[in-house]
């Protein structure tokens, strides 16, 4: 889809606007720098292989970590190795459904998904999205479908959750990067290139439309509080724009780094570390340039920027463990394990 | 030094501060775009090329502005923008399409010559709008700042606004129709409102309150609140300095519900209003009063008036006679019936006319919903025909009633709707109505009706107003047709001064003339 001239004008003067005061702007809030949110409590080290996906079965206690061309399977509490899946050809997405005792992977290099067991770590089948390069993947378990986003053919995938096959194509357009279901009927997907949210329907797999997500540009990493239906989407370009789910409309910015590449909402009561009440929740985004930024929830429609720490670069996954409270970054060959 | 309107971001700016104001924009400009949620607007070729002098102020870091995303809209829209500090003299408007002025200017330096500035103005610096005239001076009565810090339960209860005119061009163009809408997204944030003059078009106003008026207008021409004359549109906005970007929009699926599209209408209002400013005024009607009189005699051919009256009345019978034969003479076919006579005699009619001999309690709410034009003489039956609330001499009333009126005799009408057609080309202020001086009626409509003329020195009390068909009424009741009070006391058709009666040609010719004319 192409843009009228002076809209691309704008959208250049924006972008670079950005890239001078969004570092600003950030370095500005970290004048009065509160407590950091998390520190480095573990590294759970990895074979060869860069880390693509991560995901975390905290009943199981394992830790699904994509890595070329296979999944590894590890100790969620001491990252011991405990297992592989494969193959699963240029892993770059990871859901796993406990209820259906399966886990799925999305293969940008063969453009197949992957079914496992959860608990026997056997591959139940793999069958081609019909897509171009997928890399991200999403249960819904209420309309029982997986969606599988096909980054260079712009569309979706859709499997049946009973049989694992696809049933559905669903053309929306853009480099699709990320998805995440409502649970109630919406299913909403970042196109990087579009600077855009495509929403579609669960159930009739109609593509509803497009919440823009200006001024960010370039969302990657997407997350959601579905009791509160606000969308976080990290941007490439340092922002973080929260996303009203409703009527598709962005309250708030915050700034949270560059590249940022991986987004998670957790809603359980964490501590706050700056002493006093817990947060209601917190957003958590890791870009690849090294920042994980931690976002605070005062009130549904109010956010605010917390801190940021210094993580090695190259994130390219975040889980959260809601039993330990860690939250596990996928870094190049390690998982790093941050704790309050 | 920080002005009392200090919420308004409004220090006074010196010359030795300009430089800084102007790095402090240039850094809010940038900031606004790395915060401000506002997706760019796509261009309007409606408007390219036009040019906009924002007016603003200096940034106060306890107040975020959002004046460089205003700037940024406005371009986007394809306008040409230039930045104005608040202080800049009022010939910066030559030349310039529309003056905006933002919330965050000081009011205490703009200059008042901005209110005789010839070029339309827009603004939502509530404190400015009486420099501007848009309103009284009194804070909290005619105009007010709503901050969350000092009004909270208040700055929710202005998330949402009621359109009180969805006839006007802005609501039209918002799509928004006669109800209740979301103004801003649902963070409490500063809001104003207005409490405008009677010429004014209020669109929406705030928390059920005629007198909170959170968008309203001044057509070219049109009286403002002290009695000057609008040299040219003006807007009043409901917006405060640092929410712009909080302007409800809708995108995605429910940007498909009609429902969602009528409720997020806050951008749309503002760009709506961008586009109202920047459209040429309708001309004003000519002071042609012979041209008026054979238009009136052109349209009446082939016409039919239901003229209700009292039928043999002791006083007024007369001049009934004389009104009836003047309608007659310009070539309507007029039936009399008696006030007491059951409704239906107006089936097939064109106009109604009430008659100031018709007892309210004895017309008992006949007429109110006819669906043909009324034109109501009798200002104490406005209540009966929704045209106005419910209590007398607070809502209608007589001037010059020697029981009832604490006020006057009168002989002269304040012309405040010089631009309307119905105003007959007369200039803004007094016009001679009757030749004597004797009882006058007025009401007080909602802010849905277009008001041409008050009482002398009683602005709320409007001698002729009318409701165009579609606009809304007491009790939220929407005009069947249109309708209008034209005051005449019993006798006083035979007393209409012989601008009178060009007035009285003029609201006979606007009733049967087609909505929307």
């Amino acid at each position: 889809m192409s843009e009228p001239a002076s809209f691309r004008f704008c959208l250049a003067v924006v972008r670079r606007r950005l890239a001078v005061v969004g570092w600003a702007a950030l370095a500005a809030s970290l004048a009065g720098a509160p407590a950091p949110s998390y520190r480095v409590v573990g590294h759970y080290p990895l074979p060869e292989g860069a880390c693509s996906a991560v995901a975390i079965d905290a009943a199981a206690r394992r830790l699904y970590v994509g890595q070329g061309n296979l999944v590894r399977v590890l100790n969620a509490d001491t990252g011991a190795v405990v297992g592989t899946i494969a193959p699963a050809p240029g892993v770059q997405g990871l859901e796993l459904a406990p209820g259906l005792n399966r886990g799925f992977t999305a293969n940008a290099g063969d453009d197949t998904v992957t079914e496992f067991d959860l608990k026997s770590g056997a591959v139940v089948q793999t069958v081609k999205t019909g897509g171009k390069s997928p890399v991200a993947i999403c249960y819904d378990a209420e309309a029982r479908r997986i969606f599988v986003a096909n980054r260079a053919s712009g569309d979706l995938s859709v499997l049946a959750a009973d049989t694992g096959l696809v049933t559905d194509h669903v053309p929306l357009g853009g480099t699709l990067r990320a998805l995440v279901s409502n649970g109630y009927g919406s299913l909403f997907v970042t196109a990087e290139d579009l600077s855009v949210l495509h929403v579609v329907d669960t159930h009739t797999l109609a593509a509803l439309g497009d919440d823009p997500v200006a001024p960010g540009v370039g969302p990657g990493g997407l997350a959601i509080d579905p009791a509160g239906r606000r969308l976080f989407v990290a941007c490439a370009n340092g922002l973080m724009p929260i996303v009203d789910g409703d009527a598709g409309f962005v309250f708030q910015v915050l700034p949270i780094g560059s590249g940022s590449s991986a987004v998670v909402f957790d809603r359980s009561k964490q501590a706050n570390p700056d002493g006093g009440p817990p947060w209601k929740a917190r957003i958590l985004a890791a870009s690849e340039q090294g920042v994980l930024a931690a976002l605070r929830m005062n009130a549904f429609i109010n956010y605010s920027f917390h801190d940021r720490s210094a993580i090695p670069a190259g994130a390219r996954g975040l889980a959260f463990d809601p039993k330990t409270g860690r939250v596990l970054v996928a870094l190049p060959h390690e998982i790093l394990v941050l704790g309050l | 030094m920080k002005s009392s309107f200090s919420a308004f971001n409004s220090s006074a700016m010196t010359s030795s501060t300009l430089v800084r104001a102007l790095a402090g924009l240039s850094a809010l400009a940038a900031g606004f775009l790395l915060l401000s949620p506002r997706a760019l607007a796509a261009p309007d070729p409606a408007l390219a090329g036009k040019k906009v002098l924002l007016l603003v102020g200096e940034p106060d870091e306890d107040h975020p502005s959002d004046d460089a995303a205003v700037q940024a809209h406005l371009q986007a829209l394809g306008l040409t923008v230039t930045l104005g500090k608040d202080e800049d003299p009022a010939s910066r408007a030559a030349g310039q399409d529309l003056v905006v002025i933002s919330g965050t200017v000081n009011p205490y330096v703009v200059p008042h010559a901005y209110k005789h500035a010839a070029v339309p103005v827009l603004t939502w610096s509530a404190p400015t709008y009486p420099t501007l005239g848009l309103t009284g001076r009194l804070r909290h009565k005619d105009f007010d700042i709503i901050e969350p810090t000092q009004h909270f339960a208040q700055s929710f209860t202005d998330l949402y606004g009621y359109c009180v005119d969805p006839l006007h061009p802005i609501a039209r163009e918002a799509g928004l129709p006669s109800q209740m809408f979301g103004t801003l997204y649902l963070q409490p944030s500063v809001t104003c409102w207005g409490r405008p003059g009677p010429a004014a078009q209020v669109i929406a106003i705030f928390e059920g309150d005629p007198n909170k008026a959170g968008l309203f207008t001044y057509e070219k021409g049109a009286s403002l609140s002290d009695g000057a004359v609008a040299p040219a549109r003006r807007v009043g906005f409901f917006l405060g300095t640092g929410n712009f970007h909080l302007l409800t929009a809708v995108h995605g699926p429910a940007a498909r519900d009609p429902a969602a599209q009528a409720w997020y209408v806050g951008l749309k209002l503002f760009d709506a209003s961008v586009h109202w400013a920047l459209t040429p005024p309708p001309a004003p009607p000519p002071a042609a009063p012979a041209a008026l009189h054979a238009a009136l005699a052109q349209a009446a051919a082939g016409k039919k008036v239901l003229f209700v009256e009292r039928i043999d009345s002791p006083e007024g019978k007369e001049a009934d006679e004389h009104n009836v034969a003047y309608l007659r003479g310009l070539g309507f076919t007029v039936t009399v019936v008696d006030q007491d006579a059951p409704q239906g005699a107006e089936a097939g009619q064109d106009l109604v006319v009430l008659s100031a001999t018709c007892s309210k309690y004895k017309l008992n709410g006949k007429y109110g919903k006819i669906t043909q034009p009324i034109m109501c003489h009798e200002g104490l039956a406005a209540d009966g025909l929704k045209m106005a609330g419910w209590k007398r001499y607070v809502d209608y009333g007589e001037h010059g009633e020697e029981k009832e009126s604490e006020d006057p005799e009168e002989s002269y009408l304040d012309i405040v709707g010089a631009w309307h057609p119905l105003a007959a080309g007369f200039k803004a202020g007094p016009i001679a109505f009757i030749k004597e001086p004797g009882t006058l009626k007025w009401a007080t409509p909602t802010r849905g009706a277009i008001v041409i003329a008050t009482l002398p020195y009683a602005p709320e009390q409007c001698a002729i107003f009318g409701y165009e068909r579609g606009s809304v009424m007491v009790d939220d009741y929407v005009a069947p047709a249109r309708r209008l009070l034209f005051p005449l006391d019993n006798p006083a058709f035979d007393d209409l001064t012989e601008n009178g009666l060009v007035l009285y040609d003029a609201a006979v010719l606007w009733c049967i003339g087609a909505p929307g004319s």
